[in-house]
């Protein structure tokens, strides 16, 4: 063991832009993703520079952050159900039923990815809200109150449950169709084959589906702020009014901590457990066949669903689009440009500001990603577990505790950032690397190691190799990390929330400002904004990253 | 220019996969050297460290101790993009996302060549290696054997110090094989680059190589040239591993001569054998002979097989035990019948002692 880390440095003493690479990546990784987390625990035993238990003690004594807690955990329960159960029928129904539409369908359902965190609950204000147009002009209810767990689980399970229809896509797609009819041909009737063979079969993708939702939710920001209401509180928005409205750093910390406390764990089991539980049945190309195992009346039912949850998201979009064109909701329907004009105008440079940094943080954190993936599947360092666990962990943090931890962290010496473009940047680029990471990781698995070899043969350095080889090879991958970087920068909150000055601001905070006074118009026109600028980009990285690999198509892998 | 490759007391362990597992001793104590210009196999079993030898002169793998030498220089700090020893990979490991030109001329356009010269050199390595005119193919749209040579191209355009090959054929079908192997011979011998040739296909070793390294376990064995190799293996894992063998007891006779059953043998190599003592000797299948006439020895045909330019047959000799004779063109005499009794004589000079340990 120890001869061997000996000589995974000698070969790190020999490449010195390897050794280079490594470096800075390591103490980047202890810096930015790290020391904050250390910052909130330490802060979370403190009270005014002394140190103690007080901050817990009063977690437990005050009902307050009690509720918070059983708030927090029983919505990101419910809401896991509910959009594992909405992602598993639409994975199944566009992988594997023979439906009109699939295409435009699997469309509708992510779109709510790529969307900023209050397009649903500000839909949800329009339809169900004290003026909403369903509640209070269809069906003329006067005291009709959507604020609370109600509001936030319907407006959560909308953001959320297409991320687990991602995921169970993927899982239900690995199950080969031909291990459906071996049972059917056993004679196991339609309902038998489900659950004692596709269910099973998915099941550790289910929980995996569950555990990243409730991870989302969790963290999840914008959506309780907004919908929660006072006498509803949960723990992320809480920790934000600590800080924000009472100035109690100490507090936030602590409740952050408690915060990441259920994420970690989540992600703990997720990873290490049931990640290497997942069957993969499928060898070579992965099958098109339809499944047998629905009856025709079940199969329309299914569809249905699906359909409706598309027509719930045309309905929020259609809501929003309205909205950002008439006058006042639920008084004053004429057409008016006069919020796009508020925010072409008065919040234009909360615009440039927010595309300033998500153009500076995307390509930092696309390439950074393939460098960690590339240096964890084909490089020998020591250390290299902990660098991927160091790179991958902040995917488990809530926004709500990196926001604290980087006020923390670097609000006074040694580091000063607070205030400026680079503390966005930063928590953006680490905080949104894993992705990337994580699909370069699965692609580089499956790529032969001695085509980079042979690069390196011929006399390519390491970042020669990397450049002209590695990178178009994992192409794919590169595209995953830039867009999702992309998007993220564009629709983030809840970290970005602490870390916004007046120098520079983001155009989602924009929009919860919005919010709360009340200009949903302004909020929407924002909210469609940022959704076309994501759509552009989404268009134009496609762009660049098939021109860097113009042979690759021609290739298959 | 072409440089000798010197190998000085090298070791490859490779640490245990876990903690239950065994470190596993890849190659022992090897020493070598390669003449400029000359093209050396190392041949064995599956698992005997050919592949991780290969790889520590490519700069892939690092020794565990030992030194490598091209020429004069020490390689083992040099990195695997500094060595100038270029690979033939089994896998080709073609890069997919570039077409044939780009593929062959990856190495010289990293290097601060002209860019006319960078395209003379692959035209003419192309029209070498038979590819002209599929220069802007990808690498999708070509055969197996044309991809064989867009590696071996992209190998050789660099005019590296050192060419290697690591089971370059072993993915092509037998006719395509025996063609390339010929090529690759022709093309080592008029670039004249020192290479090192890794197989596990004797016929391929003994066709291709000036000399043969029969390595065992992570040992060599022995370091010879093909009719060497063959004629006077050093052990008897290297008589077994190169050509089929008859091991047959003797007895060192007066002036070296080996008795083997009745018959009386000359061996031209009696090494340090003394006389009276007993030998283990190896007599290949095609230096036993029937015939109906009266002979040295004689035998019983157990099984007869008709392979087309030889028939073998498994005869037991009266005295000695089961043997396997090649018999060629047999479609002169016909083939023998099991259970006749035959004459079985013996080529001269056919008889090698081998010992059971190097
Ligand atoms: N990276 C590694 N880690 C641990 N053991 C290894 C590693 N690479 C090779 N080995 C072991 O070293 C020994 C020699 O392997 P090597 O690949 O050199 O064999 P080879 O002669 O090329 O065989 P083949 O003809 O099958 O290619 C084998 O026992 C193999 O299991
Ligand atoms: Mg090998």
């Amino acid at each position: 063991m120890k001869s061997d880390s000996r000589m995974s440095l000698r070969i790190l003493a020999r490449d010195p832009i390897l050794l280079a690479l490594v470096f800075v990546i390591f103490v980047s990784i202890a810096l930015f993703v790290v020391y904050p987390l250390v910052m909130v625990f330490l802060a979370s035993f403190q009270v005014r520079g002394d140190w103690t238990l007080d901050n817990y003690g009063l977690m437990v004594e005050r009902r307050l952050y009690r509720t918070a807690l059983w708030n927090s955990l029983s919505v990101g329960a419910v809401v896991g159900i509910l959009g594992v159960v909405i992602g598993y029928v639409a994975a199944f129904v566009l992988t594997r039923l023979d439906v009109p539409f699939r295409r435009t369908l699997h469309y509708l359902t992510i779109l709510p990815i790529i969307s900023p965190p209050f397009v649903s609950a500000v839909s949800i204000l329009f339809l169900f809200g004290f003026n909403g147009l369903i509640t209070r002009q269809m069906l003329g209810l006067q005291d009709f109150n959507i604020y609370g767990f109600h509001g936030v689980v319907w407006s959560q399970v909308f953001t959320f449950a297409p991320i687990a229809y991602l995921s169970l896509r993927g899982v239900l797609a690995s199950i080969s169709p031909t291990l459906e009819d071996a049972a059917l041909n056993m004679g196991a009737s339609r309902w038998q084959t489900f659950w004692k063979v596709t269910f099973p079969l998915s099941l550790p993708g289910v929980a995996s589906a569950f555990l990243i939702v409730f991870i989302e939710s969790m963290a999840d920001f914008g959506n309780p702020l907004v919908l929660a209401g006072a006498a509803f509180p949960m723990l992320a928005p809480q920790a934000y009014l600590e800080i924000t409205g009472s100035f109690n750093l100490s507090r936030g910390a602590t409740l952050a901590v408690i915060l990441l406390l259920p994420s970690l764990t989540a992600f703990a089991i997720q990873r290490y457990y049931l990640s290497k539980r997942q069957y993969i049945t499928v060898t070579g190309k992965p099958s098109t066949s339809t499944s047998k195992i629905v009856s025709p009346a079940m199969k329309w039912l299914l569809y249905s669903f699906v359909v409706l949850f598309g027509l719930i998201v045309v309905l929020f979009y259609g809501v929003i689009v309205v909205g950002a064109l008439t006058q006042v909701w639920g008084f004053n329907y004429t057409f008016t440009l006069d919020h796009f004009a508020y925010v072409f105008q008065v919040g234009f440079k909360t615009v440039t500001d927010t595309l300033i940094i998500a153009i500076i943080s995307t390509p930092v954190s696309g390439l950074l990603g393939m460098i960690i993936a590339f240096l964890i599947v084909r490089r020998q360092f020591p250390g290299k577990s902990a660098m991927e666990f160091g790179s991958i962990l902040s995917y488990a943090v809530p926004g709500t505790v990196v926001g604290i931890g980087y006020i923390l962290a670097f609000n006074g010496p040694p580091i000063i950032l607070t205030g400026t473009l680079i503390i966005l940047v930063l928590a953006f680029v680490f905080r949104y690397v894993p992705v990337g990471i994580q699909s370069g990781i699965a692609i580089l698995r499956q790529i032969d190691p001695s085509i980079e070899e042979a690069a390196q043969n011929l006399g390519a350095s390491t970042l020669q190799t990397f450049r002209k080889v590695t990178l178009p090879l994992i192409a794919p991958a590169f595209f995953t990390g830039l867009v999702y970087a992309f998007v993220r920068a564009m629709t983030a909150i809840s970290a970005a929330i602490f870390l916004v000055s007046a120098n520079w601001n983001l155009m989602t905070v924009q929009i919860l400002n919005q919010v709360g006074s009340g200009r949903l118009g302004v909020a929407a026109a924002y909210s469609i904004l940022v959704i076309v600028i994501v759509l552009a980009a989404i268009g134009l990285i496609g762009l660049f990253v098939g021109r860097m690999t113009r042979h690759s198509s021609m290739v298959r892998f | 220019m072409s440089q000798p490759v010197k190998i000085k007391g090298l070791n490859k362990v490779f640490p245990a996969a876990d903690q239950k597992g065994s470190e596993v001793h890849a190659v022992r104590d090897v020493n070598l050297f390669v003449e400029p210009g000359e093209l050396v196999t190392l041949l064995g079993p599956s698992g005997c460290g050919k592949t991780t030898l290969l790889r520590m002169i490519a700069g892939f793998e690092e020794p565990s101790s030992g030194e490598i030498y091209f020429g004069d220089r020490l390689m083992n700090n040099v990195p695997a993009n500094g060595r100038d020893a270029t690979m033939v990979f089994q896998s080709y490991a073609i890069f997919p996302h570039l077409d044939v030109f780009d593929n062959v001329g990856f190495g010289l356009q990293l290097k601060s060549i002209s860019r006319s010269e960078t395209n003379q050199r692959i035209e003419r390595v192309l029209e070498l290696t038979g590819l002209t005119g599929m220069a802007r193919r990808a690498p999708s749209q070509l055969s197996g054997g044309q991809q064989q040579r867009v590696a071996l191209a992209r190998a050789i355009v660099m005019e590296p110090q050192v060419l290697l090959f690591d089971e370059p054929l072993s993915n092509l079908d037998a006719k395509l094989r025996d063609q390339m192997r010929v090529e690759i011979r022709d093309l080592q011998q008029r670039v004249g680059i020192t290479s090192l040739y890794v197989t596990h296909d004797q016929i391929e070793a003994m066709s291709i190589s000036d000399r043969i390294v029969v390595m065992n376990g992570g040992i060599i064995e022995q370091i010879g040239t093909p009719s060497e190799v063959y004629a006077r293996p050093a052990s008897r894992f290297v008589a077994d591993f190169v050509g089929r063998s008859n091991f047959l007891p003797a007895i060192v006779g007066d002036g070296g001569k080996l008795q083997i059953g009745a018959a009386h043998l000359d061996n031209p190599y009696p090494g340090d054998a003394a006389r009276g003592e007993r030998v283990t000797v190896l007599i290949r299948p095609e230096a036993l002979h029937l015939t109906r006439d009266v002979a040295a020895l004689r035998g019983r045909i157990l099984r007869a097989m008709f392979l087309g330019a030889t028939a073998e047959y498994l005869v037991d000799v009266e005295g000695i035990g089961e043997v396997i004779v090649d018999q060629a063109n047999p479609g002169a005499e016909g083939l023998f019948q099991v259970g006749e009794t035959m004459g079985v004589n013996l080529a001269p000079n056919a008889a090698h002692i081998v010992s059971d340990t190097v």
